[in-house]
This record gives structure tokens, sequence and C-alpha cells, in this order.
């Protein structure tokens, strides 16, 4: 699998670049900020692109702009995103437009090698891959202690499977033959039972996919 | 004379007089004043007039001048009074001086310690940080490589992997307390989100807010229910919290409401000193604090913070 590297820190990009050529990666090539990653992408097509989040020029979220970049111009290139702050927000922003071949972890995650292969490979062939720390945070089982997935009726997990493969309502009601209605009903309790209060809607439905797919 | 009507300071007149002496004029006849403060003082039938100078801090800051309708006032101790009644003005110029300089330092002192935070985390993050992921990767690099006959070492260096975890999870939570990022790149609404997802209690957020607001307001709100947050999370003994934030373009309100079991005081002891700072980064901002926490009702902290 051919990957490209974007860190504007000359250690972490060689240094991930060593770990993953030592994990039988094939590194493309490594870019210091966003724009030589868009251009190294569109030169070389990697499979996979890794990318630092905070970047020159404000160093906030330039990462995350890169992603979209590349995922607009190239939607069949894997991206996971890196960051050293477990910001679930922009794990829901990265992950809001389509689950698709796309990651958030933690930076330090990768210094273990089994597990770098193990997020490169699945983003590479169009799974998702999102931090423990974020989904934590995200659907607060560190409190509750229990998994809140479990609650969930036969046919709400049929619904959330449907949803998780991005599906609309009206796609998920053809599919199951009942009506939309139906169908809404079943996501508001979804909704309600893995406790996610934060409206508007399209945001919750990118948490509970996140619940569901954590848990797969 | 109307309230803000410019007198224009002439040389001769009364408040040219002190400025160029520093001292009390004494009584002056107002028929041998020329220019157009003599002329304005006949119209108001003035005949005499005397200017005693008001010194604040030690400088000349400015006159007051008295005038009469007959020329020779009859009123003992005249010079003693007029400099009685200077001397009163100038205390309370002083002393409004000293409060507005008062706010403006302490305005400044919580922007200066804001810009020093963000500095902090900044650095951290490109350089200790980094520095440490990068020690994670070399460990990793190093555990492929161990030979098979070198197994033994393998858990010492996991070992280490997982010490650089925890230093570096620790790490995380220290500059996101010491500088919230998120805060500046997303606003207050996702900060404060962030914040209540991080809660050590179920944290319910209202935010009636759609605009970004200058920096030190929304930093002010954010460490406002932070802090009053973690306060709930350890003082109150309570099963939940809420936050409602709402502007209504000239005042933030940010409120922070926990059932648990009140009698917080803002000078008490325990959490007081928190509750102290929360105050003084909110009245530095000119804003109002008040907490309502009576014993077994849960505790209510509210900060208004104007925006204008």
């Amino acid at each position: 699998m051919r990957v490209a590297v974007g860190d504007d820190a000359v250690i972490l990009r060689e240094g991930l670049a060593r770990l993953l050529v030592e994990a039988g990666f094939e590194v493309v090539g490594v870019a210091a900020d966003a724009d030589e990653l868009l251009e190294l992408v569109d030169r070389s097509e990697p499979d996979v692109a890794i990318v630092d989040i905070r970047m020159p020029p404000t160093h906030t979220d330039e990462g995350l702009r890169a992603a979209k970049a590349i995922r607009e111009a190239h939607p069949a290139i894997g991206i996971l995103v890196l960051s050293q702050h477990v910001h679930a927000r922009y794990a829901i922003e990265l992950l809001s437009s389509g689950t698709d071949g796309v990651g958030y972890l933690l930076k330090e995650r990768v210094a273990d090698l089994d597990e770098l292969s193990a997020s490169v490979r699945r983003v590479g062939h169009g799974g998702s891959v999102l931090d423990p720390a974020v989904v934590s945070q995200l659907v607060g089982r560190h409190r509750q202690g229990d998994n809140p997935l479990e609650h969930l009726t036969d046919r709400e997990r049929e619904v959330l499977a449907l949803m998780a493969e991005g599906r609309s309502n009206k796609a998920i009601a053809d599919r199951l033959f009942v009506s939309e209605h139906t169908v809404e009903k079943h996501i508001k309790n979804i909704f309600g039972t893995l406790r996610l209060p934060l409206s508007p809607d399209d945001h919750r439905r990118v948490l509970a996919v996140i619940t569901y797919l954590d848990s797969e | 004379v109307p309230i803000g009507r410019p007198v224009p300071i002439e040389p001769n007149g009364v408040s040219g007089q002190v400025l160029r002496t520093g001292q009390p004029t004494g009584l002056l006849e107002v028929s041998a004043m020329r220019g157009i403060s003599g002329d304005g003082l006949r119209r108001m039938n003035m005949l005499s007039v005397a200017g005693s100078p008001v010194i604040v801090e030690g400088r000349l800051w400015g006159a007051l001048c008295f005038a009469w309708n007959e020329s020779r006032p009859q009123l003992s101790n005249l010079g003693a009074r007029m400099t009685g009644f200077t001397d009163l003005a100038a205390t309370a110029i002083a002393n409004a001086y000293s409060r507005a300089e008062l706010a403006a330092s302490r305005a400044r002192l919580v922007v200066a310690a804001d810009e020093t935070r963000r500095q902090i985390e900044r650095d951290l993050h490109d350089g200790t940080q980094q520095r440490l992921v990068s020690i994670a990767m070399s460990l990793g690099l190093l555990e492929s490589k161990l030979a098979p006959n070198e197994a033994a070492a393998v858990p010492i260096v996991r070992e280490a992997r997982t010490a650089l975890t925890l230093a570096l999870e620790e790490l995380r939570e220290l500059t996101q307390g010491i500088h919230p990022t998120l805060l500046v790149e997303r606003g207050l609404p996702v900060a404060l989100e962030e914040l209540c997802r991080r809660a050590g209690l179920p944290a319910h957020l209202t935010v009636d807010l759609d605009v970004r607001l200058p920096d030190q307001v929304e930093t002010a709100a954010y460490y406002f229910a932070s802090e009053a947050l973690s306060n709930a999370v350890k003082h109150s003994h309570g099963s939940e919290v809420r936050i409602e934030v709402a502007y209504d373009k000239t005042t933030l309100t940010v409120e922070v409401t926990d059932d648990g079991i009140g009698g917080a005081a803002i000078n008490g002891a325990g959490s007081g000193s928190g509750l102290r700072g929360l105050a003084d980064r909110v009245e530095a901002l000119g804003g109002q604090f008040t907490i309502s926490s009576p014993p077994g009702r849960g505790t209510r902290l509210r900060a208004e913070i104007p925006c204008a």
C-alpha cells in the first residue's frame, strides 16, 4: 500500500515515514504543510494520506481542510488525520461527510506498529478508524460503564447499521419495507437510547453511527 | 452655564492665571477682564471671580472658577472655603482616575495572562509533546527491530511506551486546561460542548449564541463555565449540571447550576478560592458575578459579561 505523509514537524514526519516503511508500506513522499501534501497527493495518487491536523499557516485545523480537499479531488484515497488532542468535534466534522476511508487518531498511537498498520490498512480499504479516546468522549461510556447499544431493539440496530452505510431515511424505509415515518420513529428512539441529546439531527446521526462503528 | 460648554483658557483669564502660576488667583474684578470669559461673566451679571487650582496626584489637573454677583462677597474664610471645596473635587477626581486605572489594569492582566497561556500551550505542543511522540515512535521502531533472542527486552520497551502514553495523556489534559485551542478555533458553543463531554458529571448545555464575541469575553465565559463545572463535579455531590449561555447583544450571561448540597460561599473554605478567582476574572471585564447556594438546594453561579 502506498502512503503520503503530511506533518510540519520534521521529526514526526520522518519518524512516521520510517515506521511506515518498517511496517511494509511504501511511502510516496512527505509534506510539510497542507499545500505540499495536496500537490504530493495529486502527483503520486497514494492509497492513503496521513495528515497532521495542525499545520502552518494558522496551526489550527489545516489538516481537516486538507482532508476535505483530498476527499473531493480523490474520493478513493483513504485519509488518516492525526492529532495531539482529543477533539471529538473535529472527528465529527471529519466523519460527517461520510465515514468511508477516513480516520482520526491520536498521534502517539502510531508508535504502536501493529496499530499503525491496522489503521492505515483499514482506511486504505475504505473502512473508518476512530481513536478510542474520542469514542469514549462521544459515547460517555467511561462514565456510564455499559454499552448503550445493548439497549437497542433488533429493529433499531438494523436501522442503525443501515444509517452507518450512509443510507437516507427513505432508502432505509425501502430496504426494510416500512414507511419513512416508522424509520424516523426508530431513529428517534436510537438517539434517546444512545443518550445523544445534542441537536441538530445530522450531528446526532453521525454520533449514532460512530457509536455503532466503534462497537463493531 | 450649560454643562459641557467649553470655555477657552485665556492667558489673562482666571483659568489661564491658575495654569500659569499653579496658585489661587485671589479675588478679581470682572469689569477689568477682557476676552470671551470676561464677556461671558458680565452677561451673567457676575462682578467678581476667583480661581483655585485642582491638584490631582501632585499635578495641576485643572482649575475651579468661582464667581459672585457682588464685587466683595460677604463670606468669612473665603480662601479656605475655596481651597476646601477644590481639594474635595481633586480627591473625587483622583478616585475616579484610580478606579478607571485599576479596571484597565485588571483587564490588561487578564489579557496578558491569557496570551501567556496561549503561548505556553503552543510551546508545549510544538516542543515537549512532539518530542515525546517522537520518542514513542523510536521505541515502536526499536520494538520491531528486536531480534527473537532479545525477547526479554520487549516487555521493557512496551513498559516505556506505556509510560510515555500516560505522560502524553497528562500533558494533553494539562495543555487543554491551560489554553483550550478549540475555543479559539471554533468558538464558545463548540468549546463548551466539548467541555461537557469531558465532564465527570452529566452536563446539559443550552447555548443561545450564534456570533463570535471578543476574545477576552469568550475566554472569560469559557473559564467561568469550566471552573464552575469542575467545582460542581468536585464539591457539589450533585447528580447533574446545567450550563446555560445567553446573549442579548450587550451582555453575555453564563449560568452554571447543579443539584448538589449547596452551601458554597465566595470567600468560604474549600472551593472558596476557586470562586474568588471566577469572580475576579468576570469583574475584571466589568462583569457581574453572582452566587446562589442555599444549603441542600444546589448551587447556581452566574456571570454577566458586557460585550460592548
